[in-house]
This record gives structure tokens, sequence and C-alpha cells, in this order.
């Protein structure tokens, strides 16, 4: 059984440079590129117009971007090697994170806005409490030192897991701070790694091309995803755990069936590649689940599923 | 999309010549010695200011112009030289410069050329190694406000050149280049260079490359034309930056192209080209081709044969970033490679692009060709 998306409208030279990151909240979609300014698109309105401009330091440009809207904040990474986190609500700059010895990469909020995790370029994972003064460090995790590229918190706050430049793939305990699973299956980078919405799968992908995914709780590789021909760039579950979007180097975007456990639907407008895709959040269940991309071609994509007549 | 230089620039270009006379210089050098002297007499202490080149507050980035430029001579910052001074590592640099502003004056007076090698050859043990006189020959050119040429100083021949072109030199002879490779000679022996109507001139950042281009004849070809291929084998040297410049200037019509790795340093070997040098900041006017218009390779268009971008590299590229004309319309492609560089940790050399079937040449060519039918349809 094949799904249909189309792409109900796109935003083309959003940014001046390659936009590398995108984040969905309920209101908004939030983008980050080659340039320091952080975008923010009105998830809700069929025409997506930009709602909100947030003039960042990161002159070097911004390659992620994650969002918690309980707490209203956004943090951005810079290429400086810099987080920088911001205020939904007046756009103010909250806390700028830098450490001299090493340069962070990616970064996730948990799920109930408590804390703040990054990998960094030497391998490491830091964690820092949202709710002090300042982001005050509470936590460090360290792996065998290659470069951090992805990080995900479960929904539940109890695992953090990340994807390592070298096929490291590493899931930890949130309450012991220790490593729980080593995960194999990966001798190239992984760039993306993703919790399902009920904490209970682990989906990884980066330059074998292929999503592997894994149960939690043992550690077991339980199925594969093939069908893309170059590195996968992003992961994300929908909100019910029943499909994977997957962005890759390759220009598709696809959307796998995790019953089946097959691709139900591939996506190749662009003709350069995706850098990043995530489902949207548009509160309301009477609208189909849609989902937004962006790559090289600095366009802003918006999709939804086609229902069927 | 192209950018033009300037008229006065081209000017500049065209009309380059040592400015200073060897007797004014000479006479120069004897006034920043003869006040070094009263200055002994006063206070028993012989000291000479010298101007800092590289410092970075020495510098300044012509936005209009587009290329680095030095700033005037009372905003630079400058280092005192002392003899006695308060540690020994004072006292040799003194030894340095004294000694280099002898053999400066030596030869200007004499009227023969030396290299920094030559120089730094005639006294190994005081300079201990190349980049000391490579250095101070700058500086002192810097402080007396004239080009290295004029302190008689010339560059050792490192560039190479291939295709159909010939030079009048300013001894009155002619160099005909006619298909095989010739060593690009000091542009100070050089009057002109009459490119003969090629379609466009190559400048290819590895030497091996460009070999490779000369031995299958890439300069005479049926699809794309006839061209000139240059190297200067890596970073390029000051005659090899003159011979392209003054190429750019003399035929503004003519398509120059870039090729270089898809890497950190590849990157800032076409921005030299394009943009200037920090070290040669007081002299970059007349030695960039902004017009430069670089065809590859980029780090996207590989099948395989990426290597991982290293720590050095990774730094480089930043620092790369951080450069003032790197957030210009002019650099736009090239922050762009150097960010995609950066988020992917990949880097590409020439060499490596394409398979046994499509190899580089066949990518140059597509490249070029491109190129050069979109400059048709204008």
């Amino acid at each position: 059984m094949s799904k249909q998306y189309f792409s109900t409208s796109l935003t083309p030279e959003a940014h001046p440079a390659d936009i590398f990151c995108v984040e969905t909240t309920s209101e908004y979609a939030i983008t980050s590129s080659g340039n320091s300014t952080l975008k923010l698109w009105n998830a809700a309105s069929n025409d997506h117009e930009l709602v909100l401009t947030i003039k960042t330091t990161h002159r070097l440009g911004i390659h992620h971007v994650c969002a918690n809207k309980e707490l209203g904040l956004i943090a951005a990474v810079g290429f400086d090697g810099e987080i920088s986190v911001w205020s939904l609500q007046d756009c103010s700059c909250r806390a700028v994170i830098s450490d001299p010895k090493t340069a962070y990469w990616a970064a996730r909020f948990s799920a109930d806005g408590e804390f703040l995790a990054a990998t960094s370029l030497d391998g490491g994972i830091t964690v820092w409490n949202t709710a002090s003064e300042g982001f005050e460090k509470c936590g460090e995790l360290e792996t065998k030192g290659s470069s951090g590229l992805a990080i995900d918190y479960s929904n539940d706050g109890r695992f953090i897991a990340s994807g390592h430049e070298n096929g490291g793939l590493y899931i930890f305990s949130t309450e012991t701070a220790r490593l729980l699973h080593s995960l194999p299956g990966h001798i190239k980078a992984v760039r993306a790694v993703a919790f399902s919405p009920l904490s209970k799968l682990l989906a990884a992908g980066g330059d074998s091309n292929v999503i592997t995914v894994y149960d939690v709780t043992s550690g077991e590789q339980v199925f594969n995803l093939s069908g893309h021909s170059r590195w996968i760039m992003s992961l994300d579950w929908n909100f019910t755990g029943e499909y994977l979007l997957s962005g890759s180097f390759d220009k598709s975007l696809k959307i796998w069936s995790i019953e089946q456990t097959e691709c139900v639907s591939t996506q190749a407008e662009s003709d350069s590649a995706v850098w990043a895709a995530k489902w949207t959040k548009t509160a309301g269940t009477a609208r189909p689940q849609g989902f937004v991309s962006v790559g090289i071609d600095k366009t802003v994509r918006w999709y939804r599923e086609a229902t069927g007549g | 999309m192209s950018f033009t230089q300037g008229d006065d620039v081209i000017e500049k270009i065209l009309n380059y010549r040592s400015e200073e006379s060897r007797e004014e210089i000479l006479s120069k050098i004897e006034t920043l010695i003869s006040d070094l002297m009263a200055g002994v007499a006063d206070t028993g202490l012989a000291t000479i200011r010298l101007s800092n080149r590289r410092a970075a507050e020495s510098i300044r980035f012509d936005k209009e112009k587009l290329h680095l430029t030095a700033r005037d001579a009372a905003d630079t910052k400058q280092s005192i030289i002392a003899f006695p001074g308060p540690t020994i590592l004072n006292s040799w640099r003194f030894a340095v410069l004294m000694r280099t502003l002898d053999i400066i004056s030596e030869s200007l007076t004499s009227g023969k050329v030396v290299t920094k090698r030559d120089i730094y050859y005639r006294e190994t043990w005081l300079f201990r190694n190349q980049s000391i006189v490579d250095r101070i020959v700058d500086d002192i050119g810097r402080t007396l406000n004239v080009s290295r040429a004029a302190l008689g100083i010339v560059a050792a021949q490192k560039g190479l050149a291939c295709g159909t072109f010939c030079m009048h030199k300013k001894d009155g002879t002619l160099m005909a280049v006619e298909g095989e490779i010739q060593l690009i000679p000091p542009f100070e022996e050089i009057k002109s260079v009459d490119v003969m109507d090629v379609d466009f001139v190559l400048v290819i950042e590895k030497e091996a490359i460009f070999r490779r281009l000369c031995s299958s004849k890439f300069y005479n070809r049926a699809d794309i034309g006839r061209s000139i291929l240059v190297t200067g084998k890596g970073y390029p040297d000051l005659s090899t930056r003159q011979f392209i410049s003054n190429i750019a200037a003399c035929h503004p019509d003519t398509p120059l192209f870039g090729a270089v790795d898809s890497d950190p340093y590849g990157i800032d070997i076409l921005c030299t080209y394009k943009f200037g040098s920090r070290a040669m900041a007081h002299e970059n006017s007349h030695l960039t081709a902004l017009k430069m218009e670089w065809v590859g390779v980029n780090v996207l268009e590989y099948e395989d044969g990426w290597t991982k971008l290293s720590v050095g590299d990774r730094k480089k590229a930043l620092k790369m970033l951080s450069l003032p004309w790197m957030e210009t319309e002019a650099a736009m492609a090239m922050r762009l490679e150097l960010q995609r560089m950066l988020f992917l940790g990949k880097k590409a050399e020439m060499n490596v692009v394409g398979t046994e079937a499509y190899n580089v040449i066949t990518y140059l060519t597509q490249a070029i060709k491109t190129r050069l039918d979109a400059l048709i349809t204008h």
C-alpha cells in the first residue's frame, strides 16, 4: 500500500545559502542556514508565510536548530561551534554556550524541556539544565572520541541516543548517565538518530545509505530500510509512530511504513540534496499530517498527504 | 555572474612599473642608517621602526575594489627593533635586518638582481630558514614603501604555462610558446603578454593535473577551442599572479577560469588569485584577477572518492569563512562550498573526480563548455 503526498507550497530563496536544518512546533517551522538568520514560518496557514526572523551572531552560519514549545525556547548551533538559545516570545537571546576546547554540533531539548543536550566534535555529549540561569552544565557523557553528528532524546525522557562520524551509535540512560547499548550496524558516519514516539525503537541512518532500526530495551537490530542511493541526512518519526520520514543526499525524501518495513512514498521534487525534513506538528488531528523539507536549493517545501476521494 | 575590476585598477595593472629608481631607494636606505647612527649617538641604542606587513591591523579589505589592501603607513602596526636589545632574540632580529639591508644595498648598487633564496643562502646560519628572509624582505619593502621588485629582488620562478601565446620581454626578445610547457619568467622581465585570440585561460591548482592536461593537448581542442593553461603549483608566487592579473586586465573579454581541489586550501588558492593575499596586501591592487571564475571541483559532484575533513582542514575552513571577502557576493559560491565541506565533514581532490570513463579531463571540458556556451547566449 503506498501513500501519496503532494507539495502544497514552496518558498524559494528562503535563505541566501543552503538551508541546513528545519525544526517544527505546532506553530512554526524554524529554518537555519548558511547565513546568520533564523526564520520562523507559519505552520498553520496555507501560505506558510514568514512570521519572525531572529538575527543571531553566528556569522559563519547555523547548521542545527531545535526547539521546545513548552519552554518557548529555540537553540541554534553555529559553524563557530557555539550554541545560542532564543526565546520564542520576544526573540531575545537567553544564553550563549561555548567550549574553547571543542565545537558543538547537534542539539536536542528533552521532551519536557528540562534539559538541553548536544554532541561535540570531540565525541562528547553535554547536558545542560534549562531552568538554571545561564544554562548550567549538569552532565557530560563520554564516547570513544569520534565526532558526534546526531542526537535525540526519547519522549519518555529515559534515553539519549547519539550517532558518530566513525559509525558509533550509542544509547545512554539519562537516570544513571551510563552507556546502555553500543549498537552495531554502521561503519561509516551516522548522521541522524531518532527515537520512536513511544520510546521503543531507535532509527539511525548515515553514509551507509541504509536506515537501521533497533529495539531500545534489548539493543537488537529489528529491521533495515533500504532504498536511498546516497547518505541519509535526517530521520523523523510521525506522531503515531507508524511512519518514518527520511531526507537524503540523493535529493529525495522517503516515507517508510514501520508495519510493512518498506518505503511507501518517495518525493523527488528537489534537484539537489535534502539536508533535513520533519513532520509538521499542527494541532488538531482533522488535518492529515504533512511534512516540510529543506536543503541545498534554498527552498522550504511543504507537503500534505493526498486524502483519497 | 562575473565581476570587473575598476578602470583605475586596470590602469595600475597595465602601467605597473617600479615606481622609484635605484638611486632613490638607496638613498632611502642610507637615510634609515644615518637616522639609526644619530640615535646611537643620542641614546646609545640603535633603533629602527619596521612596518609589520602581515599583522591584521595593517590590512584592510577594500569593499569596493574587492581586494585586500594595506592601511596607510600612519595606521600601520609597527615594531621597533633595537640593539642592544633586552634579549638575544632582539639582537638576532636586529642582525637579520641589518644584513638583509646590506645585501639589498649591495645588489642595488651593482645592478644585479637577487632572489629571496639567494639572500637566504648568503647567511644560512644567521637567517636559519627561508621564511625569515621572506618576511624581513617584505617588511623592508613596506617600511620603505617600495615593491620587492624595486628592491632588486625577483621571485624564483615557479609557475608554468602551456598553450600558444607569446611574451614580449623588456630586453627586446620575444618568447613564443607553442604547445610546450614553459616556466613563467619573473614578471619584471616581461613587457606584455600576447594571448593571440585564445578562447579562454585556465588556471589549475596542481602541477600533476596541469601536466596531464598538457600532455592530452587540452589547450587545443575542437569542442572548447584554444586556451592557455597555467599552474602556480599550489599557492601562486608573485610572478604567476602578475602574469594572470596582467592577462585578465589586458584581455577583459577572454574568460578566465580557475580549477582547484574541493578543500579549504584549494578554495584559498582560488581566493588568492581573485582577491589577493595577506602577505602582499600593500601590492594587491595589481596582483588580483577578480574576474576569475571558479569552475570546480565541487564537493557535491563526486560519485565517491571523498576523504574526511581533518581537524586542520576544519580550522582552515572556519578561518576562511571569517575573512571579510567571504561575505561578499563575489565569494558566495566559495562560501557555500566551504560550509558544505564543514557540514558533511568531507573534501575531495581533483584527481579523484569521476570514474575511469569520466575523469578530470571530461569534467573540466564539460564545466568549461557550459560556461562558454552561457557567455555566447549573453
